[in-house]
């Protein structure tokens, strides 16, 4: 028997609760991508008009606090995904132990995430003046990178309140009958918020490296 | 349940795999960043982020899973995100200047957008 198999000894039919609170939280999830999707469209379309632009304001995005912040995210969706592992095979101690460092891993990504915001704003990228980009474009960069990632830590901020209820219900003696429910729905917002980073985090923090 | 559950070891096994793979691949990500590919470094950095995302979904979030209705609940959005950049590349990229800007020439804030001079 390998892992893989034990995640699917929870199998759902199309009628009971957990599918139905599955496909309301897909039904949510996909109005977010919708909503991310219409920036990345909007940065795709200004970065393929601004090419030069774009990979000269990428230079001084902060490469080591995206990094940092991209293993930190990785890491606690790996951390959710075993918490959810827990509660199939109904091991309460371990459950509760992931997602408190799931909740460490997001509050340090919003510590990094501080740290960086601090970073840009002595480098003057942020609004106002003296910025340091001779290329005009290279201030629609920063303004997309200020309104995706600061969106991005919003919801990553919502996301410790979801994962913060569902450990603290974690820590009754008795769980309700619908928790395993509840931690899944909670588990798939947290990984939607990590999916969304791969993307912030190739577009932001890995282009014009090479130039 | 303590500290010595016996499924444990088990519990570990295929999430931990998918998470070395993520971080390989964000390893891959970040050294192709810095070789001088061209065009192909703004292709390959998302792409490669794309991959993680949908590894993100598939594996962690469930969608193998899951069942044909989830699924495509999961797809609605993605499909509509890429529509939407089908439908605008797939009109910009045919536009007979769309290939000439010059990089020297940035269009975003050097002039006025066309409706606001007219």
């Amino acid at each position: 028997m390998s892992g893989a198999t034990l995640i699917t000894e929870r199998s759902w039919g199309e009628g009971d609760q957990e599918f139905r609170a599955s496909l309301g939280m897909w039904v949510f999830l996909a109005t977010e991508i919708l909503f991310f999707g219409g920036l990345f469209l909007a940065y795709a379309e200004l970065r393929s008009q601004n090419v030069e632009a774009f990979d000269e304001a990428g230079k001084h995005a902060n490469f080591f606090f995206g990094t940092l912040n991209t293993i930190l995210l990785i890491t606690s969706s790996f951390m959710m995904t075993i918490a959810l592992v827990c509660s199939d095979k109904g091991d309460r101690s371990l459950l509760r132990a992931m997602l408190l460092v799931t909740l460490a891993l997001g509050v340090g990504f919003l510590l990094c995430k501080g740290l960086e915001y601090r970073s840009d704003l002595q480098e003057h990228l942020g609004p106002g003046r003296n910025f340091p980009v001779r290329l005009p474009a290279a201030q629609a960069f920063f303004a997309m990178y200020w309104a995706m990632t600061g969106l991005h830590a919003v919801h990553l901020t919502v996301g410790l309140g979801v994962v913060g209820r569902v450990w603290l219900i974690a820590r009754r003696p008795v769980w309700p009958e619908n928790f395993h429910r509840t931690l899944h729905v909670s588990a798939l917002y947290w990984h939607l918020i990590d999916v969304i980073w791969m993307m912030l985090y190739s577009i932001f923090y890995l282009v014009g490296r090479a130039t | 349940m303590t500290g010595s559950h016996p499924d444990r070891k088990w519990i570990w096994g295929a999430p931990f795999v998918i998470w070395l793979v993520l971080l390989a691949l964000l390893g891959l990500n970040a050294g192709l960043s810095r070789l001088p590919l061209g065009d192909g470094n703004g292709i390959l950095a998302p792409a490669i982020g794309a991959l993680q995302a949908v590894l993100i979904a598939w594996f962690y979030m469930r969608l193998k899973w899951s069942s044909g209705t989830l699924v495509v609940a999961a797809l609605a959005g993605a499909v509509w995100v890429f529509t939407m950049f089908l439908l605008t590349f797939g009109d910009y990229t045919t536009r007979p200047n769309w290939w000439h800007v010059a990089p020297e020439q940035p269009t975003y804030g050097t002039e006025l957008p066309s409706f606001m001079g007219r």
